[in-house]
């Protein structure tokens, strides 16, 4: 039965009828087409990815008014982990958007657009910062809908992307969205490193109110993001990040894990790559603390928990939560995330039972084996609200409190001039609070990300032949020792290796 | 202990009014030499060390800004501060009329920071400079 052979009369109420069922079938819907690597995306809103379902003018009309005179897009950004960038935080500037709508024959053109962040950028071969709107997210992380046939449901669709339409859309015969991302001038760095487009495709889909709200209030990507300002440039939450030691950059923090007997200083029992990012209020305080690490090798038989001890002045009330994830994986190990909430001193344990938590398929120990292939390690990340902001002058200095606890000795091991801390290791039962060996050397190095792990039982010494001499001229010389490794005494861990 | 660099000085003169002021805080490079001796091998198994020598890689830097010399037609002021290899240190806005200081993490080899003024307005031309670490 074609169309051609119903009247007028019966066409609107199988209208009506279809619509009905659509009202009730409403579901976030991916498009088939994507915004293509360079940049740009003409996407045919009738064409969704899964072709059993249907997207047409009434579908659209229920979408539209659904956000109250909007159609409402969420975009999967997916950008190239490297620079800035990185898979928990990725961000692209939006340059143009065009909506045009087909109905009878006529089109209409929106390019009104908003999204719910904004940044300044310079485009490519300028150096004059513009507004623009943006979009963040991440990679890796599976999203949780209440529908769950809706497209964003177990996808890693991230940011949103609003286009106002002003008139109804039920007879529209098309539907395109053109989407432009901005070519930012990335020889500046930071924030048009950040904002640039790297990778692609990002896939885009048309979601409901309800899919809108929640992927607005998880807001991915969005917490070490830089220069992430409000929606409308009008003043509000805006802050800025103080990045420890840099953004793009990590501490890395090697360990002997012996303690107390003098070790074999190859400082590979266990190695982490950490940074800590502090978000200010106007006011310059700090309101907030995030955090990211990986688990670069795990040289030794022992078992650890890894902790990062944050000495926030007494009182301070901190609440938030912890994701730990392996790479490959969607969503966060089981147990995460993990609530913490403390008064005082941040004592996070970010890296639980080392051993279980990290394993080599074939061998005892991990990226430290000269013959042994590198593999990524699982990533902790953090965010912690403090309840009242605190003057940046009040919080610990970098690189805080990395420390080890070893579940076979039951002692824990920190840099040297800290203090033992858990009321469970041996240290204090044994009298030891001195994190140094007999010949003085500490059990806790913490190096630029540029520093590589040295092969199993090799010295420091011969793995970086100007250490020695960077401590012998007390830091006065050799400064850049972590960057001249014997190639043949280090594994290839390289930040491009284990960030991900 | 503080500290004007020649160079901020210099930058202090030519940006009249912002000023610059550096505190190194984190003991920095050229502590006293923990052994006369010339090294046996460069082996730390082979060089035991007297007590109390450092290896701390980075040092702290406490830098204040005044921004209030930043004549601009926006209404909000931004501020980027970079190491001399383009990473970013801080970014975020602050505000205009008052001084801000905060304590970044630099590389003992680090020479200077870079700074960038900016505003939300493409009329405002950004402000420029480095400090001497």
């Amino acid at each position: 039965m074609s169309h051609r052979h119903l009247t007028p009369h019966v066409m609107l109420v199988l209208c009506a009828l279809l619509g009905a069922t659509s009202a009730q079938a409403l579901l976030s819907t991916r498009l088939d087409d994507v915004i293509a690597a360079n940049g740009y995306g003409d996407l045919d809103l009738f064409a969704p990815f899964d072709h059993s379902r249907v997207i047409d003018g009434p579908t659209l009309e229920q979408f539209r008014q659904g956000h109250g005179g909007s159609l409402v897009f969420a975009v999967d950004v997916n950008e190239a982990a490297s620079g800035t960038e990185k898979a928990s935080c990725q961000g692209i500037a939006i340059a143009s958007v065009e909506l045009v709508v087909t109905i009878d024959g006529v089109e209409h053109l929106y390019s009104d657009f908003s999204t719910r962040t904004t940044t300044l950028v310079a485009a490519t071969g300028s150096t004059e910062r513009t507004p623009h709107y943006t979009l963040l997210g991440d990679t890796g992380s599976a999203r949780i809908t209440a529908a769950n046939d809706s497209d964003i449901n177990a996808s890693s669709f991230d940011a949103t992307l609003s286009v106002p339409v002003d008139i109804a859309l039920t007879r529209a015969s098309a539907a395109r969205l053109r989407v432009r991302f901005l070519d930012t001038n990335g020889k500046l760095g930071d924030p048009e490193a950040f904002y640039d487009y790297s990778n692609g495709p990002e896939d885009v889909a048309l979601v409901t109110a309800e899919d809108a709200a929640y992927l607005d209030q998880l807001a991915a990507g969005s917490a070490e993001a830089p220069l992430v300002l409000d929606g409308t440039l009008a003043g509000g939450d805006s802050s800025g990040l103080v990045y420890l030691p840099a953004h793009g950059s990590y501490y890395v923090a090697a360990y002997e894990d012996r303690y107390p007997e003098r070790a074999d200083y190859d400082f590979n029992d266990l190695v982490v790559g950490y940074r800590v990012a502090m978000h200010l209020d106007n006011n310059g305080d700090v309101v907030a603390l995030s955090g990211e690490g990986y688990l670069m090798a795990r040289g030794a038989s022992y078992n650890h928990d890894w902790h990062l001890r944050i000495d926030l002045p007494e009182g301070s009330v901190t609440r938030g939560s912890i994701n730990l994830q392996r790479r490959g994986q969607t969503g966060d190990i089981s147990g995460y995330p993990r609530d913490v909430q403390g008064v005082g001193a941040v004592d996070l344990l970010l890296f639980e039972q080392t051993r279980h938590l990290w394993r080599d398929p074939v061998d005892d120990v991990v990226n430290t084996l000269a013959a042994q292939g590198v593999i990524a390690g699982p990533r902790f990340s953090f965010k912690l609200d403090l309840d009242v902001p605190l003057p940046l002058a009040m919080l610990p200095g970098a690189p805080f409190d990395p420390y080890l606890y070893v579940h076979d000795s039951g002692y824990e091991i920190h840099l040297p001039g800290y203090t033992p801390v858990l009321p469970y290791s041996r240290n204090r039962l044994d009298g030891l609070d001195d994190f140094s060996d007999s010949a003085h050397y500490p059990f806790a190095l913490v190096v630029p990300d540029s520093w590589q792990v040295p092969v199993e039982r090799t010295d420091l010494g011969d793995a970086y032949p100007e250490f020695i001499t960077f401590v012998q001229s007390g830091r006065s010389t050799h400064l850049r020792w972590y960057d001249k490794p014997e190639a043949q005494k280090v594994k290839g861990t390289t930040p491009e290796i284990w960030r991900w | 202990m503080q500290q004007h660099p020649p160079h901020a000085r210099r930058l202090t003169l030519r940006l009249v009014p912002l000023l610059f002021a550096l505190v190194g805080c984190g003991g920095g490079a050229g502590d006293a030499p923990p052994s006369a001796s010339a090294p046996r091998s460069t082996r730390l198994a082979d060089n035991p060390l007297r007590t109390g020598v450092s290896f701390d890689n980075f040092t702290q830097q406490r830098v204040t800004l005044d921004p209030s010399g930043y004549a601009t037609l926006g209404q909000r002021c931004f501020l980027k501060l970079s190491r001399g290899d383009g990473a970013t240190l801080y970014l975020g806005e602050v505000e205009r009329n008052r001084p801000f200081t905060l304590t970044v993490d630099t590389r003992l080899d680090d020479t200077r920071l870079d700074y960038e003024l900016f505003t939300e307005n493409p009329a405002d031309p950004p402000q420029r400079g480095e400090i001497a670490l």
